[in-house]
């Protein structure tokens, strides 16, 4: 006994800490039958401390939700609503015991129907038992625990003790294990115990006990109805975690989803940003003195002048030749070929910002075709000699060929990178000699130089059709020129015809600095 | 003139150079047709270039010439250029276009 109160005590406290504050009060004041299994829920956690919020959560009848409605809803709409189902409730009663003596009493019988079926839905979830036995043994261990509260009003924890071990070894050992828990709650129990056998057999005294019985489950009616939550609580609390977490999950997906976003969109600003920038730098307006610079040159009192001389390429450019950068000219060969070194000159000054490119002269497609077959690889076999460029010619990812046809100017690429040859005409005219030529070329250089045999037959033959177009009769080698520009820059050719009078002034000046930018 | 009417593989002025001689060729890019001279390997090329464009009646300003894709300055020397023997000079006229014939 003493022990008991020590554990019960013990168990109280944890009890209190447990249980929720409403719970307490009803508790003390009128938690019977219905408080059963709640108690029992509630007190094993208490004791059982290793047991997971899962394990203790799984301890709680399920009957619960079953009884509370049962609870709340009153008792008489729902009997004369479901008549027949109380009949069969009543028929079964009438096979046990308790049947038999509820019986008898008419007066009670509303409230005892209501009684019973909670009672039976609450043992009919268990289906260890009996229906019989069910009965019985709850509403024996109600008579208990009520009469036990009576007399041991004092110690409210361990009546809950004794009732949750009558649950819980009820359960497992069925009827007679009623009777010996009921005995080892207490003494005075087991004295009330034997007291409610007995009034089994005797009607009154039953009745008295139903009454006892119904009167409590009538008051508990609300207590329940606040009771309820209390687990319930616990699960709604933690489903509503389980919104916060969802809300959570959906929160860092999308978050994520925004971080790669904007990394995505970062990363594609700076690409164009660059390229904006390389777009921008292609367009870059002259200054002032530079258009002085340019309009000076071009005037007739230069003509005479040798205005500059390239040391690389040994081309002096007198004021006469330069007079083809004036707008309506047409290019000659000095101009571009100046033009060509500078670009050359440029990539070699900041070869992180262009593409690794050869520019072959204005002479070169024209000595390639000059053979008596109409190629010959031996005449320019020594033009593209490393010794000479200072670089492998094989190592340039483009090798730009200017095209020079009577009047005309067009370009041709020898594209190593993409594996194609590029014909540019800002006619769109083709001309299959002229790749047939380079392709030829570059297998016969390649062999020559790296004694390598390399099959261009998988190469592409791209006549580019979807280019800047000439609408005058003298602007094409200026854009045979900025084909090559912008290629060599690897960007598109994002020009067009009205950008022209802006290209031959920013080319005359290039020219004149001796310096493409 | 006496120059120009003899055969194309006359020999500028020898006599007043010295040193070992090396073979020249001059050819014309616009008829393929070749001069072919022989000068000593230190005397600048200019002399050469000057005769072939008095022997073919060019205008040797209007004339490029070219040694291996590299225009030739008029004093290099072919020693400067590390020429072989034979090694062939292109003469190219100006080229020069803007499309007209083919815009309409």
């Amino acid at each position: 006994m003493g022990t008991l109160t020590s554990i019960n005590r013990k168990r109280s406290d944890d009890y209190c800490k447990s249980l929720v504050s409403i719970s307490s009060p009803i508790d003390q004041s009128y938690g019977h039958i219905s408080k059963k299994p709640r108690l029992s829920a509630f007190a094993n956690p208490g004791r059982n401390r290793p047991y997971s919020i899962v394990s203790r959560l799984q301890l709680y009848p399920d009957s619960k939700p079953r009884f509370s409605r049962e609870v709340h809803a009153p008792v008489p709409v729902r009997f004369s609503r479901f008549g027949p189902c109380s009949k069969v409730e009543g028929s079964a009663s009438l096979r046990g015991n308790m049947g038999n003596c509820l019986g008898i009493q008419l007066p009670y019988e509303k409230v005892k129907n209501g009684a019973i079926r909670s009672l039976k839905f609450f043992w009919k979830d268990s289906e260890l038992f009996g229906g019989e036995d069910k009965l019985n043994e709850v509403i024996q261990i109600d008579d208990a625990e009520d009469e036990n509260r009576v007399d041991v009003s004092d110690d409210l924890s361990v009546e809950e003790v004794g009732v949750v071990d009558d649950l819980g070894r009820k359960r497992k050992n069925g009827y007679r294990a009623v009777a010996i828990s009921a005995q080892g709650v207490e003494k005075d129990l087991r004295s009330v115990d034997s007291s409610v056998v007995t009034n089994v057999s005797n009607p009154d005294e039953k009745v008295d006990a139903v009454n006892q019985m119904m009167d409590a489950m009538l008051l508990d009616e609300e207590p329940n109805a606040l009771c309820v939550p209390a687990h319930r609580k616990l699960y709604d609390f933690a489903k509503g975690r389980d919104g916060n977490i969802k809300r959570l999950d959906l929160e860092i997906e999308y978050n994520e989803k925004c971080r790669q976003r904007f990394q995505l969109m970062r990363s594609q600003k700076k690409g164009k940003q660059i390229r904006k920038d390389v777009v921008a730098e292609s367009f870059l307006p002259l200054t002032e003195e530079e258009e002085a610079l340019v309009a000076r040159a071009l005037s007739n009192s230069s003509r005479r002048k040798v205005l500059v001389s390239h040391e690389n390429s040994s081309i002096d450019i007198t004021g006469e030749k330069f007079q083809c950068l004036s707008p309506g000219a047409w290019l000659n060969d000095e101009v571009i070929n100046l033009y060509l070194a500078l670009l050359k000159e440029r990539e070699e000054r900041e070869p992180q910002k262009f593409l690794k490119c050869h520019f072959f002269n204005t002479f070169f497609y024209k000595k390639l075709i000059s053979g008596s077959d109409g190629y010959d690889f031996q005449s320019v076999r020594r033009w593209t000699a490393e010794r000479k460029l200072g670089y492998s010619i094989l190592d340039c990812e483009k090798i730009f060929v200017p095209i020079h046809k009577e009047v005309h100017w067009c370009l041709a690429i020898i594209n190593k990178r993409d594996k194609k040859f590029q014909y540019l005409d800002s006619f769109k005219g083709v001309d299959n000699q002229v790749m047939n030529a380079l392709a030829r070329y570059y297998v016969d250089e390649v062999k020559d130089k790296s004694g390598e045999d390399i099959d261009v037959s998988s190469w592409e033959e791209e006549f580019v059709t979807n280019l800047p177009e000439q609408t005058n009769g003298f602007d094409c080698g200026m854009f045979m020129i900025k084909y090559t520009d912008f290629y060599s820059r690897d960007i598109g050719l994002c020009f067009n015809q009205g950008n022209m009078p802006y290209f031959r002034r920013r080319t005359a000046k290039e020219i004149l600095k001796l310096r493409a930018d | 003139m006496e120059k120009r009417s003899s055969s194309p593989n006359s020999k500028v002025d020898q006599s007043s150079s010295t040193g070992t001689h090396i073979n020249l060729r001059i050819q014309n890019g616009q008829d393929n047709r070749v001069l072919s001279y022989r000068i000593k390997q230190d005397i600048p090329l200019d002399r050469i270039m000057l005769d072939f464009c008095r022997r073919l009646g060019l205008q040797y300003d209007s004339i490029r010439f070219v040694y291996d894709g590299r225009r030739l300055k008029d004093f290099t020397t072919p020693l400067d250029l590390n020429m072989d023997d034979g090694a062939v000079i292109d003469a190219w006229t100006e080229q020069s276009g803007g499309g007209a014939a083919l815009f309409r």
